[in-house]
């Protein structure tokens, strides 16, 4: 092939990534560009000039008294739900492909609660963790164990772990089934070379499940950090970041400085912060995850 | 003779304890479903005082009858279905093309900016939020579905464009070759042999963002400011976030909202799992 | 199939782009298209039916209305940023309101019929700094302490009239094995009750020009007083006064729980009556009071939600749209709701709860009252004051230290 026609190939690819590329730049990229000018400036919501002032925002916004808890739940949420979602999806995901039959009925009950719209999520949840009249407290009061109705959503204790529950029963459904699609793709053969072997079923588990599954692993985890990192409309709802900042996520305090304190600035800002700490665990994710694919394979 | 009683012994193993647990934990997460259905069909002052069962004193159709009419249903899904029409058509057709001209090129330009594609799905929506309006509004796209479309398109056409690119990256390449000896041009190729092929990862695409596009409030919240546009999401918003909230008419409300998303989805559901196994798996 | 579903797609999307279309056409001929951003659903139909009576009063205007749930403010600030804000709306008093009339983006109402009619009482709260009355109190609102009568009749007890008196009573009641009182720390509207009473009693009673005084940053919080603003909620919740689970008990569930009988009082607005009065058991209210013995109660009297309109082409219309509400479509919106009127004189008989009316009739014995919270702390400050309740009650920091840091942080918002 010559030069002049790879370039026009090249050009000709080029012309197919345009449109995309266009709307990605004009309605997502040149906003965000716009927001991390305005975190520099003291720039109010409403008018339409501002002046520069440097890290002023950044600062405020760091030295919040909570800030050091906000990160910590958010890290929090990252390291417990992230394994746990994932280890359950999982197992769901195995159960579902051993069974073979009524296979479609399951997949359709644990995609059910994604139906739904996240402040409904976090709505329905409050009721159901309400200490009076939520479900959970009742069944706990009516089989005679008193001791086991708690305040879910206000005791600072409990509030993570019955918020991380809450995530995990509504995003379940998606992860079990980009698993199940994982282990649908690996060729049966594989299976029952292991089983000539007379390998044990912990062993085919270990030796061809998991390697198999680590893309769709890879895909998963990122999936599921990206969507915890920027989750604000269900824990909004479900317990406003509290009690005190007992809940309150990175997310959620960009939420309450761009529409609860009008102070736009702080939000950018913040968001600015949230942007380059996902990015950085992105690529962290990546680098490790990538590594273990290759040495699998 | 002994192998089939082995058979018989695992099939009895598949049905207690995969079922088992399969079953135990279904009942889990239905019980919060149970809730909403069932609430919405019953009187405020019964939703706490029997909250799983329902009978004759405590059923009502007010609830769902109130909350169609509140959110003046019929409108508010049409303006929901264009919306997920537009977003959809546009993220499938200009995402699977970028995605093909990322993947033809093979160059180092084209991979640099499939990696600058991917930093930005990490990056959260409220980064860009509000310098959007002010942008949106002097190029009048304030209160049209192309508007509301465009953002979606925006915000979502990076996520696609990995799966796509994904899977395209995982079709031999002797296809292409095949193709290009029987004379096929770049835009032949993509019409009639590739998007063909795409069939299965676009299921896969349309229920992941389609989901999320239907029941998103943000974006409509900003890009949406008179009733006549709204989507039935922002409807049902005014009903939980209000300060009078009447809890049968949210569930109403919520039922009436999630239904048509489920039926897509129902329709959807087996495309989709074929299509994950081929597409999102071959990273 | 798959082909037909396309096009049936594609004619579908056409069909709403040439509507679309269509419509911004019409709304270019003589009728003018007014929007209305209402915080109403509680009362749906009525609202509509009122917005229905005012089209057929004037034809000539359109309404295009939204309901928009609980927070108009955090619907208003994009659209304010972006130049769209409705032409009539409801609005709250305070600063967020009080900054868009300043720069000129809510009209200036002082001039209108409505304006003439509006207690002189109501204005202040809904003038911005600059002078301009950017709003029209949607009543009089304050908030009370609702009680069980038939509990306490029981209990053979009687409502308190201060501090002390209340904290026996509480005691009585508990004795009895029954809940005192609820209060809603889960979210902002412990604000509403807890904290406008205590800020009243405690700090506008030595301070009665305290709005200025905040705005200014002469007004010091890191006080003993203001402390105990933290300190009696601490109180009720320390001796077990208050419902169990009270740390996840907002708004909604806190109505739920005294209509279902769980609690002898609760602390509510006064925008509740209508429910709150109908409950199954017989109810009544009282003065909160957190007054100290020998000391009379500083009430709280403050503003409903109320109406502004927006700075644009179609102000001359949401006028008359806010003088029909104020004028013959009175009863219709106010009615529903049991509002306490903000006119001088109303046309049509105004429906109030017998209590409520009492209620009012007290208040006219007090020559000192103070506002509700977001009438005059700054924005910045809001979520602030009902998540140090949280901290407080789950122990993480004493009402000294909550003084001492919302003292900084009034300072550095009006700075």
């Amino acid at each position: 092939m010559n030069s002049s026609s790879s370039r026009v190939r090249l050009l000709q690819c080029f012309a197919f990534c345009l449109p995309a590329a266009i709307i990605i730049f004009i309605f997502f990229f040149v906003p965000m560009v716009r927001s991390l000018q305005l975190s520099f400036t003291d720039w109010d919501g409403i008018s339409l000039t501002s002046q520069w002032v440097g890290l002023d925002n950044f600062r405020t916004v760091i030295s919040h008294r909570s800030f050091n808890q906000i990160v910590r739940n958010t890290i929090y949420l990252m390291v417990i739900y992230i394994p746990l979602l994932n280890v359950f999806a999982l197992f769901i995901a195995i159960q579902i492909y051993e069974v073979k039959n009524l296979g479609n009925l399951y997949k359709t009950v644990f995609f059910l609660p994604n139906m739904l719209s996240m402040t409904v999520v976090g709505f329905i949840w409050k009721l159901i963790f309400s200490f009076h009249n939520g479900i959970i407290n009742k069944f706990f009061r009516t089989v005679g164990l008193n001791a086991l109705a708690n305040d879910w959503l206000g005791d600072p204790s409990l509030v993570l772990p019955s918020m991380t529950m809450t995530i995990i029963w509504y995003a379940l459904g998606y992860y079990v089934l980009i698993y199940l699609s994982g282990l649908y793709n690996i060729p049966v053969e594989l299976y029952e070379a292991t089983e000539v072997e007379g390998a044990s079923s912990r062993q085919k588990f270990v030796n061809v499940t998991i390697p198999m599954l680590a893309p769709a692993i890879t895909i998963n985890i990122i999936l599921s950090t990206i969507g915890l990192i920027t989750l604000f409309d269900l824990p909004f709802v479900l317990t406003g970041g509290g009690p005190g900042y007992n809940s309150q996520t990175i997310a959620l305090q960009i939420y309450y400085l761009g529409f609860v304190t009008l102070q736009p600035k702080l939000a950018l800002a913040l968001a600015v912060i949230l942007g380059i700490f996902a990015i950085l665990i992105i690529i962290v994710l990546m680098k490790i995850l990538r590594k273990r694919e290759e040495n699998i394979l | 003779m002994k192998i089939s009683a082995q058979k018989q012994l695992h099939k009895l193993k598949i049905l207690l304890v995969n079922h088992g647990i399969l079953i135990l934990f279904a009942c889990l997460f239905l019980i919060p479903i149970w809730y909403t259905i069932i609430s919405a069909f019953k009187l405020d002052r019964f939703i706490f005082t029997q909250p799983l069962s329902i009978n004759a004193a405590s059923f009502t159709v007010s609830n769902i009858v109130r909350a169609f009419r509140i959110m003046n249903y019929p409108r508010m899904f049409f303006n929901s279905m264009m919306i997920l029409g537009i977003s959809c058509l546009m993220l499938i057709i200009f995402g699977s093309m970028a995605a093909y001209g990322i993947a033809m090129a093979r160059h180092k330009f084209f991979e640099r900016m499939y990696g600058f594609f991917i930093i930005l799905i990490t990056l959260p929506f409220q980064l860009a939020m509000v310098p959007l309006i002010s942008m949106l509004k002097n190029m009048n796209l304030i209160n049209t579905f192309l508007g509301t479309s465009l953002v979606y398109g925006g915000f979502y056409m990076s996520f696609v464009i990995f799966l796509y690119t994904g899977f395209i990256r995982s079709i031999p390449s002797e296809l292409e070759d095949a193709a290009r000896v029987d004379g096929c041009g770049l835009l032949k190729m993509y019409i009639y042999i590739y998007f063909p092929l795409l069939k299965t990862i676009t299921g896969v695409i349309l229920i992941l963002r389609g989901v999320a596009i239907w029941n998103d409030l943000l974006i409509p919240l900003i890009t949406i400011t008179r009733t006549a546009n709204a989507t039935l999401p922002l409807r049902l918003m005014s009903f939980v976030g209000s300060y009078y909230t009447s809890w049968g008419l949210v569930f109403g409300g919520t039922l009436l909202v999630s239904l048509p998303i489920l039926c897509i989805f129902l329709l959807l559901q087996r495309f989709f799992v074929k299509g994950i196994m081929s597409g999102a798996i071959k990273q | 199939m798959k082909k037909i579903l396309m096009i049936l797609l594609v004619l579908m999307m056409s069909a709403g782009l040439l509507t679309a279309a269509g419509a911004r056409g019409a709304a270019d001929a003589e009728t003018v298209t007014l929007s209305v951003a209402l915080m109403s659903l509680d009362i749906p139909e009525e609202t509509q039916a009122f917005l229905d009576a005012f089209t057929k009063a004037y034809p000539h205007i359109r309404i295009d209305y939204v309901d928009v749930g609980a927070s108009i403010e955090e619907y208003l600030q994009p659209r304010a940023a972006a130049g769209l804000l409705p032409d009539f709306f409801s609005i709250n008093a305070g600063s967020f309101a009080a900054q868009l009339a300043d720069r000129g983006m809510i009209a200036d109402l002082s001039d209108t019929e409505t304006a003439r009619k509006t207690l002189p009482s109501v204005k202040p709260q809904f003038t911005s700094p600059g002078g301009k009355l950017y709003g029209i109190a949607g009543g009089l609102a304050s908030s009370l302490i609702y009680y069980n009568v038939d509990l306490f009749n029981e209990l053979n007890v009687k409502p308190a009239e201060n501090w002390e008196e209340f904290l026996e009573l509480c005691e009585t009641i508990k004795r009895a094995g029954h809940t005192p009182i609820i209060i809603t720390p889960a979210d902002g509207t412990i604000s509403n009750t807890a904290f406008s009473h205590g800020f009243a009693n405690n700090v506008v009673r030595n301070n009665p020009d305290y709005v200025e005084r905040i705005w200014d940053g002469s007004l010091n919080f890191n006080t003993p007083e203001f402390a105990d603003v933290y300190r009696m909620v601490k109180v009720l919740y320390d001796r077990g006064y208050t419902q169990p689970g009270t740390l996840s008990t907002e708004y909604l569930m806190g109505n739920a729980l005294f209509l279902q009988g769980q609690a002898a009082m609760h602390f509510a607005g006064t925008w509740l009556a209508g429910s709150l009065l109908e409950a199954d058991f017989t109810t009544d209210v009282f003065m909160a009071p957190w007054n100290r013995k020998g000391e009379i109660k500083i009430p709280v009297v403050a503003t409903e939600t109320g109406w502004g309109v927006a700075e644009g082409p179609n102000k001359k219309e949401a006028i008359m749209l806010l003088d029909w509400l104020n004028g013959p479509g009175y009863t219709m919106y106010q009615n529903p709701r049991a509002n306490i009127p903000h006119l001088m004189e109303v046309e049509g008989e105004v429906i109030l709860k017998p209590q409520i009316q009492r209620f009012l009739d007290d208040l006219a014995a007090y020559e000192l009252a103070a506002g509700l919270w977001f009438e005059y702390l700054p924005s910045e400050i809001m979520p602030l004051t009902y998540k140090f309740y949280q901290e407080m009650l789950i122990g993480d920091i004493t009402p000294e230290e909550i003084a001492r840091e919302f003292d900084l942080a009034v300072k550095q918002a009006v700075k």
